[in-house]
């Protein structure tokens, strides 16, 4: 019997797909597009995104633990659902692929400012590779390992207590956003949360006794506790209009950090920041290559696993500067968002309609 | 197999080329200081100087050069630094009085942009010939970097309240209602010396707190802890002595009684209260003090002298339009967005009607109870 998943698994797994280079600007991105106080923003985006997740919950119950491929299948023909498949695992691929690539440029910037990004792409691309010939369980074990290794950061955080001031918080809300409130600067925000549809991916690999949807929520909120903690350590340190500035607050607040016997402790943490962008790499990546793996019934996914990480590689090329992989990553995230919430009523209509052809 | 084989060969190469980007530590020459004045005669242009320590230590290499920007003035430094010269273990800006005086933010901005430049950099304001502070021996040890950053960090003038970076001065230089600060330092005949507190607006220098008066500006601005309170004349009913007490810890407070009225014109109006605390270690006065009462009458003389000293600061600062201590973030606090976006707080600042109140206990008087 194939091992499953348990609980805590899930939480770490989900709280590592959510985290990635996002949450280095995330202080400065609820400040630009919400104004003062823009952390409460973010809350009720979390909200919103669990309502998404538990339209996932939704499926998971009316299929009965079923992979989405099967119910999908059970309403339309293969057909036409191949072309679907296609499209959203070229969508998963490039999201990988320029989420690891914005990593990798913003630590080229900070600490290789004259090497080739490739090459430190490369190396990126080399450890997606050898998680993505693992099983889901491996991946899952891994990302837990990687959840405790950067989690001694938060130990950093009474660093900032003494130069933390609630005043710079001001006491308005939602004002001087950079461009007034507008879907877009919500997107953006929202985008940090993106990864908690792969859920879906994780169907066959539970039982009941996995309480799947109680680990996705426990993932979900922690990552969302985490970032918030951030977040307000942010607000009181730095001042507001300093943070809607500042290209990467949580950077810049690491480099407070003097120890006596290491200072700019900033370079010493980027690194570990790696293990976030890589299990979301990996994860998208994974769920292309299921996608993938669909179509060709007959190939294994351990002999996908190349070709796909191949293609992350290839896509990492399209954004070479800042503005393009922003630009690039602004895009995928916005039709992922679209397919984060797309997917679960699409998915109870085929389960409907699998049910009516069953019957009928 | 041997595709596996043909992937670590590959894998092996990659990882070779990232050696093109070595930091050999032999081949780098760390600047620690960064001076920037303007340039005589020339209203555009800057007097950059830098410090980079040798490996020894106590002496360093000093570049200077006129030019339009801080880059460009590296690029000159670079052509004779046969090491090349990078920002990583920059540990202080020191601008010169007359830039400060008509604003030190192109130049601040330009340095801060680099990756490599850390929020913790000193922003000092320096007064004296930097040629001469730069390559001097001193006595207290090591190249003027180093001392530089030892004394500002410790800066006994203030116990190190305003030890001053680029994240305090970015921090308080965009936020709306507080204005930042920057440590003086002066050369003397045997070393460096703390002058007191620039004062700006915006980003330019516009006013001093001299250095006697850092302690009690230092209470005013935060908290203070371990703090000295010199008193030259605590006016007690029968006589005028010098006290000081030590040890002082103090909280501050503000509370803010009315926001400006545009309407009626009415000033803000503001309460500084400052909870002192501290051990009276020398006092020149004839008072006995195991005698309680009196005890209370040199704390309310105390109170008076502290008050005083307080309000003629804030006056100082409301003269130059500089609200360093951030009675504005508070005032912002109590008013609406709008309404503050359309006070313009540093006009409005010297009107604001503002108050000191201190509440002063002495803790102990040392070891001298019975006098």
């Amino acid at each position: 019997m194939r091992e499953k998943l348990n609980v805590l698994h899930i939480a770490l797994l989900l709280f590592m797909i959510e985290s990635d280079v996002a949450v280095f600007i995330l202080p400065r991105l609820t400040a630009a597009n919400f104004g003062t106080n823009g952390w409460l923003g973010f809350i009720a985006l979390s909200l919103v995104a669990a309502f998404n997740i538990f339209m996932y919950r939704i499926v998971y119950r009316m299929g009965g633990g079923r992979s989405v491929f099967d119910i999908a299948e059970a309403a339309a023909p293969r057909a036409v659902l191949y072309p679907f498949y296609a499209a959203l695992a070229l969508l998963w691929l490039g999201l990988g692929a320029f989420i690891g690539k914005t990593y990798v440029l913003i630590f080229q910037m900070l600490s290789f400012q004259n090497s080739q990004p490739m090459l430190i792409y490369v190396l990126y691309c080399v450890l997606v590779l050898t998680l993505l010939t693992k099983s889901l369980y491996s991946i899952a074990k891994a990302s837990t390992v990687f959840f405790f290794m950067a989690s001694w950061l938060v130990l950093l955080l009474p660093y900032f207590f003494k130069s933390w001031s609630a005043v710079r918080f001001t006491t308005s809300f939602f004002q001087g956003a950079v461009e007034g409130h507008h879907l877009g600067g919500f997107l953006e925000v929202f985008a940090a949360f993106i990864g908690y549809e792969l859920c879906m991916f994780l169907f066959p690999h539970t039982d009941a006794k996995s309480k799947l949807f109680t680990g996705v929520f426990v993932g979900h909120f922690l990552f969302t506790a985490v970032n918030l903690l951030a977040m307000v350590m942010c607000f009181g340190f730095f001042s507001f209009e300093e943070i809607k500035r500042l290209e990467f607050p949580i950077i810049y607040m690491h480099e407070f950090v003097e120890l006596s016997f290491l200072n700019r402790v900033d370079s010493l943490v980027y690194p570990f920041f790696s293990f976030y962008s890589l299990i979301s790499t990996v994860m998208f990546g994974y769920a292309a290559l299921k996608s993938i793996g669909r179509m060709l019934p007959k190939v294994s996914d351990r002999r996908l696993a190349l070709p796909v990480t191949g293609a992350i590689f290839l896509l990492g090329f399209i954004p070479s500067i800042f503005r393009e992989a922003g630009t690039w990553l602004k895009l995928v995230f916005t039709i992922e968002t679209g397919v984060a919430f797309g997917m679960p009523l699409i998915l109870i209509v085929m389960l409907k309609l699998g049910k009516k052809a069953k019957g009928a | 197999m041997r595709a596996a084989k043909g992937i670590g060969i590959l894998l092996i190469a990659a990882m070779l080329g990232g050696c093109t980007d070595q930091k050999v530590l032999e081949k780098i020459g760390f600047t620690r200081t960064i001076f920037i004045d303007s340039a005589d005669g020339d209203k555009d242009k800057i007097n950059v100087t830098i410090s980079i320590p040798k490996t020894n230590q106590s002496e360093s290499i000093v570049y200077s050069n006129v030019a339009r920007t801080f880059k460009q003035a590296k690029v000159y430094f670079d052509m004779q630094n046969d090491r090349r010269v990078v920002l990583g273990q920059l540990r202080q800006i020191l601008f010169g009085g007359n830039l400060a005086r008509k604003g030190v933010w192109p130049h601040l901005e330009s340095i801060f942009r680099d990756p490599s430049v850390g929020i913790r950099t000193h922003v000092i304001l320096l007064e004296g010939d930097i040629d001469k502070l730069s390559t001097r021996k001193y006595t207290q040890g090591g190249t003027m970097g180093e001392y530089l950053d030892n004394l500002v960090r410790t800066d006994p003038t203030s116990r190190g309240v305003y030890d001053t970076s680029i994240h305090t001065f970015l921090r308080d230089y965009y936020d709306d209602g507080i204005e930042p600060l920057a440590n003086i330092i002066k050369g003397t005949a045997n070393g460096l010396m703390v002058d007191g507190v620039a004062l700006f607006v915006g980003d330019r220098y516009v006013a001093k707190v001299p250095s006697d008066d850092a302690m009690y500006f230092a209470m005013l601005r935060a908290n203070l802890k371990y703090g000295t309170l010199v008193m030259e004349e605590v006016d007690t009913a029968k006589e005028s002595v010098p006290a000081s007490l030590s040890n002082v810890v103090s909280k501050r407070s503000i509370r803010i009684k009315s926001v400006p009225d545009r309407r009626s014109g009415k000033p803000a109006e503001a309460v500084l209260e400052l909870k002192i605390r501290g051990s009276l270690l020398e006092y020149y006065g004839h008072e006995s003090l195991n005698v309680a009462a009196n005890q209370r009458s040199l704390e309310v003389a105390m109170e008076k002298y502290v008050g005083g000293r307080c309000e003629r600061l804030i006056r100082l600062m409301q003269a130059a339009h500089s609200d360093a201590i951030g009675f504005g973030q508070r005032v912002r606090n109590k008013m609406d967005y709008q309404s503050w976006k359309r006070l313009n707080w540093s006009e409005e600042f010297p009107r604001a009607d503002i108050k000191v109140s201190i509440d002063l206990d002495i803790k102990d008087f040392g070891s001298l109870a019975e006098s």
